[in-house]
């Protein structure tokens, strides 16, 4: 999302919905507050996978290689803690199965 | 023209889109371009629009919604949608239709995974995951095969 929102912000912007659906009956939807911290962690690692190709190909060198790599190991470790704490709500079953037909 | 993507896990589907509306003037609002909908069949939909006419957008996906609730067999929903999308786009006759993509994710509860499809009128539903529609597509294309290890 943060993609489309940077790379096509004319048509592409404001907030994320998100809704989950799940196999057990339970509909969610994930806070707004939530789905903006992810989109901050994917912004700055963007930009960090950004000055990764740079290092790479030869273009202007912003950081060293070694900050990079540990930018990115900093940031991916953020990842795996990432948490949606309104997906609890999927836990509330709102179309039980004894409703199937 | 938004970005809204539809993709599976292991136990049901996840549909997104952001919230920006351009209208043909270029005026910019903010509206939910996803809407949830059960069935007492035991089925539930999520629904997202990329649309150049957001009324238009939102009509045609509450019909949608109407065919795919009342389908009889919850995984053959194509002849259903079809069959809303097709006449919606005769009624334009001469005029051009306004260009509408919908990302649809069904779930069947009790059963073991969903299922995730692309819609544009006049015809076309295409099955697949993860999905990803609007202007936005083309910049999380190169990266939807992430979601597709979920």
């Amino acid at each position: 999302m943060h993609l489309a929102k940077k790379d096509e912000g004319s048509a592409c912007g404001g907030d994320t919905y998100t809704f989950v659906i799940s196999t057990a009956g339970g509909l969610a939807s994930i806070d707004r507050e939530e789905i903006k911290e992810a989109e901050e962690l994917a912004k700055k690692m963007d930009s960090i996978l950004i000055s990764a190709i740079l290092n790479v190909v030869g273009g202007p060198r912003e950081y060293p290689a070694q900050a990079v790599s540990d930018a990115f190991s900093a940031i991916a470790e953020k990842y795996g803690q990432i948490d949606f704490p309104s997906l609890k709500m999927l836990e509330t079953v709102v179309l039980p199965k004894q409703m199937r037909k | 023209m938004t970005i809204a993507i539809g993709t599976l896990y292991s136990e049901g589907a996840i549909v997104c889109a952001d919230t920006k509306v351009v209208a043909s003037d270029g005026a910019t609002t903010a509206s939910s371009k996803v809407f949830a909908s059960l069935s007492p069949k035991g089925r539930m939909f999520l629904i997202a629009d990329a649309a150049e006419d957001a009324n238009a957008a939102k009509m045609l996906a509450g019909e949608i919604s109407y065919a795919i609730c009342d389908a009889e067999h919850p995984y053959r929903l194509a002849p259903g949608i079809k069959a809303v999308m097709g006449p919606w786009h005769s009624s334009y006759h001469h005029i051009q239709p306004p260009n509408l993509q919908f990302v649809i994710a069904s779930v069947v509860v009790g059963d073991e995974a969903g299922q995730v499809f692309l819609c544009e009128p006049p015809s076309t539903v295409a099955y697949g995951w993860p999905i990803a529609i609007g202007r936005g597509a083309r910049a999380v294309d190169p990266h939807l095969s992430i979601l597709g290890h979920m």
